[in-house]
């Protein structure tokens, strides 16, 4: 997993909880915690950053991952504001991510794993995302989903039609846009 | 200072204030380092990527067999590297007036953007017409931002049902000439790009380099394949065409398939009279006779076009040929169809050629073979052509002749002549017989002689002159023909003795070509002296038609050899052009009355009074009068009677060998011998 992603992580962490939190999180985890955005560092830290925010809060590892992705946007639209200015909807940022995000994603971290999501429209509108991942962070998928809707000043309803971590193949997303 | 600095030890609540100031100082800088960092990766990435792309093109455009595949394997590269959802291809009107869509796309995610592609594989822009207009006008890349709600886009309304956000035209040039548009959309709306833009052009610079490559070569195709003056196909590629046409008919089905040959009449004259600058004029202006000619008998924009399809072609000098294919019918109908054409091409190259000052003497002769079972390969019927063509120029000018089997009999035989012929001169078949020439008065006696060549052919018996001439001078070998004719009879004559103190003058008929020979006269001297006849004892007989073909070097010619007393007889007075104008200026010596006239003498009619009056005519300007084929004693009369001096014919003896002639004048009294029959 890239650092960014871990900056990132500390970004909102110390944002919502105090430089603190962040330290005993690391504690915790037993993680020594230096990220630089241009490094890459095993999937198992990130996951057990997750599980200790977990264990301290209660909440589900995947509870974690959702809030992450959703109070990570702020601090992405900050770094790479020139992702969300050419867009007036969370829908055709969330569209661009293949195309646009990914690929400027792998220009700067060159073997970047990143996940390819299958977009068609349902027949009432929703939007349909399907993603497939060895990871199975449909959670924090769903997370950025909702931070870009937040960005965007919108409002959506997610539902899992199917998901990874219950033995499906496939996750597949629904987003219904409120209002 | 110094000792307020070293004075204060700081407590520990200000250095945890100093680790955290040294803390963020250190985020900053990281976040700083990062940032420049990461665009130095972007910068260099896409550097990299845009390098690795134009190298791509660069290697496809060199290995590209044709432009369709260039094109194709560029749109895909520049799709999938840019991530261009569509991509389109436009190429340039042959006129040069528009830009038109050639069915070259590529779709990376088809479902979404088919109502847009389907139009845009079809569409045409007038040079300056929307986006793949204006690039082409201006040789310019432009890119579009919202083409579905942009006023200058003329697609904007599909486009905007296609979600289509970004859009981006450039141009393939090759050299300074916009030969095609390349024109990409994504559903992102991305911002214009100066680096994207920059490596599209030189993208279309090298993707220009195919559409030179398949300029030149086909430019060099075509200059190999064509006649550079007219344009026309030349005779390799007429080859070619005729070849696959041939092949591709069964036998008995090559009626369908006719090749014309057309040979230019007077063309020479105009090349040498007018030099080849107008020889030239004349040579493009018949090949746009032919082209537009056969252009509106085909038919092409008519109602009801031709069932049949002609190509012309020049095969060099001034002789052109047309390949007429899918001739529908049989033979007399193909025919009629292919006498129809080459009417229709009479009549345009005299109207339109006599439209020029230089050359309204210009025709043209018309040769033709249809295919038959019977030719082996395209040569065969090339040659039929040829030959009909050759026939048809024999004939005159401006006539059209169709080979047929007879006229291939003809021919063959005539060949086959022409090859005895030869053969006969170097092995001696011909000789001379001679018919005596006598006084009309009452001794009749033999006077002169003329030699009559005669060909002991090996197979065929002896044979006539009738019978070999035209051969002869149609081939060339009347020249030796006649050469050797000269020099037998000089030689013959040379022997015969005196008679009644005069010597008996010999007739030798010399050919037109012969006496056209620039060294005529000097040989005459030349075969005089070296046979020692008594030139004044020779008469060169030249028919009327010879003799007026160039007046002056007739009289020329006449005038050096009379200086060493050899005569000269003008041969069938009256049945050629007979201008008196032309006889008054011609020196001659002896006028022979034709056969034909002292035949339709009656004693009292029209015939009479013809010969009458040549004979007054001949009288006037001095000239010594024969007159020939004199069958009869009642003829013979009348001719006296008439004042004829002197007569020939089988009332006064057959030709006969040199033997018997020579008997004739041996003693005087063998005069009235009866004729030896001429075989």
């Amino acid at each position: 997993m890239k650092g960014i992603i871990f900056n990132i992580l500390e970004e909102a962490v110390t944002l919502e909880h105090g430089p603190d939190t962040w330290d005993d999180l690391l504690d915790s985890a037993g993680v020594d915690g230096s990220f630089t955005s241009l490094g890459s560092y095993p999937d198992e830290t990130m996951l057990a950053l997750v599980d200790a925010a977990a264990g301290a809060t209660g909440a589900t590892p995947a509870d974690i991952l959702r809030w992450f992705g959703e109070a990570a946007m702020p601090q992405l639209a900050e770094r790479y504001g020139v992702f969300f200015k050419g867009h007036r909807s969370a829908r055709s940022f969330i569209l661009s991510v293949n195309e646009i995000i990914h690929p400027e994603v792998r220009k700067l971290y060159s073997g970047a794993g990143c996940p390819h999501f299958q977009f068609s429209t349902a027949p009432d509108g929703d939007l349909i995302i399907g993603y497939q991942s060895p990871r199975r962070l449909c959670a924090l998928a769903e997370g950025f989903i909702r931070g870009a809707a937040a960005h965007y000043g919108e409002q959506v309803t997610i539902s899992h039609l199917a998901c990874m971590l219950e033995d499906s193949p496939v996750c597949r997303l629904r987003v219904r846009w409120d209002g | 200072m110094k000792h307020a600095l070293v004075a204060a030890a700081p407590s520990l609540e200000q250095r945890l204030a100093r680790a955290e100031r040294t803390a963020q100082r250190e985020r900053a800088a990281r976040l700083e380092a990062e940032r420049i960092a990461e665009h130095g990766l972007r910068t260099l990435y896409e550097s990299k990527q845009r390098l690795q792309l134009l190298q791509h093109i660069t290697d496809l455009a060199n290995s590209a067999r044709t432009i369709p595949e260039a094109l194709d394997a560029a749109l895909e590269t520049i799709c999938e590297r840019m991530s261009w959802t569509v991509g389109n291809v436009l190429m340039v009107s042959d006129d040069l007036t528009r830009v038109e869509a050639c069915d070259i796309w590529r779709a990376t995610n088809a479902a979404d953007v088919m109502a847009f592609v389907e139009v845009s594989r079809r569409m045409r822009f007038s040079r300056g017409e929307g986006l793949p207009g204006r690039v082409f006008a201006t040789g310019r890349s432009e890119w579009i931002a919202d083409p579905g709600h942009c006023e200058h886009f003329i697609r904007a309304e599909v486009a905007a049902r296609c979600g289509l956000g970004t859009g981006c035209a450039f141009p393939v040039l090759a050299g300074n000439d916009v030969v095609a548009v390349l024109e990409f959309y994504m559903r992102q709306e991305a911002p214009e790009d100066p680096e994207t833009i920059g490596i599209l052009g030189q993208a279309g610079i090298q993707l220009g380099r195919v559409f030179e490559r398949d300029r030149a070569q086909r430019a060099l195709v075509h200059d190999a394949l064509h006649d550079p003056l007219t344009r026309l196909p030349n005779r390799a590629l007429f080859n070619d065409r005729l070849q696959e046409s041939f092949d591709r008919l069964a036998p008995a089905r090559r009626h369908g398939l006719a090749v014309m040959v057309l040979d230019l009449d007077g063309f020479k004259l105009v090349n040498d009279t007018l030099g080849h600058h107008a020889g030239d004029r004349v040579l493009v202006r018949v090949a746009q006779v032919l082209r537009e000619t056969l252009a509106r008998l085909e038919g092409a924009h008519a109602a009801e076009p031709a069932d049949w399809r002609a190509s012309p072609a020049r095969m060099g000098g001034d002789e052109f040929t047309i390949l007429i294919e899918d001739l529908a019918g049989e033979d007399l109908a193909t025919r009629g169809t292919i006498d129809t054409i080459a009417l229709a091409l009479h009549a345009a190259l005299q109207e339109k050629l006599g439209l020029m000052n230089d050359s309204a003497q210009v025709g043209v002769s018309i040769g033709y073979a249809i295919g038959t079972a019977f030719h082996a390969n395209i040569d065969q019927l090339l040659r039929d052509a040829d030959l009909a063509m050759y026939e048809a120029k024999a004939g005159g000018r401006g006539r059209t002749i169709g080979f047929t089997e007879a006229l291939g009999e003809t021919l063959r035989d005539r060949a086959r002549l022409t090859n005895e012929m030869r053969e006969a001169i170097e092995t001696g078949q011909f000789e001379l017989d001679y018919q005596p020439i006598v006084t009309l008065d009452a001794n009749r006696s033999v006077c002169g002689f003329e030699a009559l060549v005669r060909w002991n052919h090996p197979v065929r018996g002896r044979l006539l002159p009738a019978d070999f001439i035209d051969v002869a001078e149609s081939s060339g070998l009347i020249l030796f023909l006649g050469d050797w004719v000269l020099r037998e009879a000089c030689a013959t004559a040379a022997g015969w003795p005196m008679r009644d103190g005069l010597a008996p003058f010999i007739s030798i008929n010399i050919s037109a070509r012969q006496f056209a020979q620039p060294g005529f006269a000097a040989r005459v001297r030349q075969i005089v002296l070296e046979t020692g006849v008594d030139p004044t004892r020779i008469r060169l007989e030249l028919t009327e038609s010879t003799a007026i073909v160039d007046i002056d070097h007739t009289c020329q010619v006449i005038d050096e050899i009379r200086c060493w007393g050899v005569q000269t007889s003008l041969d069938d007075f009256g049945t050629g052009f007979s201008s008196l104008s032309s006889l008054h200026r011609l020196p001659f010596d002896v006028l022979k009355i034709d056969r034909s006239f002292v035949m339709a003498m009656d004693g009292h009619g029209k015939g009479d009074g013809i010969v009458r009056a040549i004979v007054a005519l001949a009288r006037t300007i001095g000239m010594t009068i024969v007159a020939e084929g004199i069958e009869t004693p009642a003829q013979a009369d009348l001719l006296i009677e008439l004042g004829c001096e002197l007569g020939q014919g089988y009332h006064f003896g057959r030709p006969a060998v040199a033997s018997h002639a020579a008997s004739l004048i041996a003693p005087p009294a063998a005069t009235h011998a009866a004729p030896h029959a001429a075989p």
